[in-house]
């Protein structure tokens, strides 16, 4: 059985050594790279450390998945389309995409890399 | 990769003509976090040429060295008009500094694909570092 409390206390440790952030502003809805001011190098740096830290490994595309928005047929005039929702929905099942799909631009695509949606994927992994 | 004469896209024969540029700055302490991690899952990231070349005086610091070239994947992919996340893989565009001092850019897989796409004969990468920040800029051309 997963403790989740603990699970979520190394999730902050992770991010807190890769981001140089305070632990009081890893909350759950904080979005990784708008409130705390991940970098493309961060995202990796966080990648390893949760492999570390939980002896899990993380596909490639597994926690931040590749190639929806260069496929044209999951975007159109700089929006995720219907299509491209439903893959999102497929490949990132760990993501809340309710209020993304209220306003589905390619913008507001990295709001929904937030901390919950870490913590979901870790815990599924974690089974 | 070779320059390809540009006149039917409005330039002059002979000429290269630039098609699109990318920039990209990658802070030196998160390069030297990142290494913390070993060397089997930076392979993750880097190419063999790139782990292994010196890139320069043997004094150039691994982390500055990874990062100049981690800035220059970063803006070749930005060139390519996709961005982290957005398609090529890490591995399919490898930089590496010659002897001569030059960046040098290979494609592979859906990066070079993508170059094809965009009908580009070559790539100019510059890459210049302090001792906290690599930047670097690059430009395709048709």
């Amino acid at each position: 059985m997963v403790d989740k409390s603990q699970v979520y206390g190394k999730i902050k440790e992770c991010l807190v050594e890769a981001l140089g952030v305070e632990e009081a502003e890893i909350v759950p809805g904080a979005r990784i790279m708008d409130d705390l001011g991940a970098e493309s190098i961060d995202f990796l740096d966080i990648v390893f450390r949760l492999e570390k830290a939980f002896g899990i490994k993380i596909p490639r595309g597994g926690l931040f998945p590749e190639n929806i928005l260069s496929n044209d047929q999951f975007v159109k005039d700089g929006k995720v389309t219907a299509r491209g929702i439903e893959e999102l929905r497929k490949r990132m099942p760990c993501a809340n995409l309710a209020s993304f799909e209220k306003d589905p631009r390619v913008s507001n695509f990295s709001n929904l890399f937030t901390v919950e949606m870490i913590n979901r994927y870790v815990e599924s992994m974690l089974g | 990769m070779s320059r390809a004469c540009s006149a039917e896209r409005g330039g002059t024969p002979g000429r290269p003509v630039p098609l699109s540029v990318g920039a990209d700055i990658v802070e030196i302490g998160s390069m030297a976090r990142l290494l913390r991690h070993g060397t089997p899952r930076l392979r993750r990231v880097f190419t063999p040429a790139e782990l292994s070349a010196r890139g320069g005086p043997a004094s150039v610091r691994r982390d500055l060295r990874l990062a100049c070239a981690f800035a220059g994947k970063e803006a070749v992919f930005k060139a390519l008009g996709r961005g982290w996340g957005q398609g090529p893989r890490w591995r399919e565009v490898s930089v590496v500094r010659t002897p001569g001092g030059r960046w040098e850019v290979r494609l592979s897989g859906g990066a070079e694909r993508r170059r094809r796409e965009m009908g580009a004969s070559s790539i100019e990468l510059s890459v210049a570092k302090t001792r906290g920040h690599a930047v670097a800029c690059a430009i395709l051309y048709g």
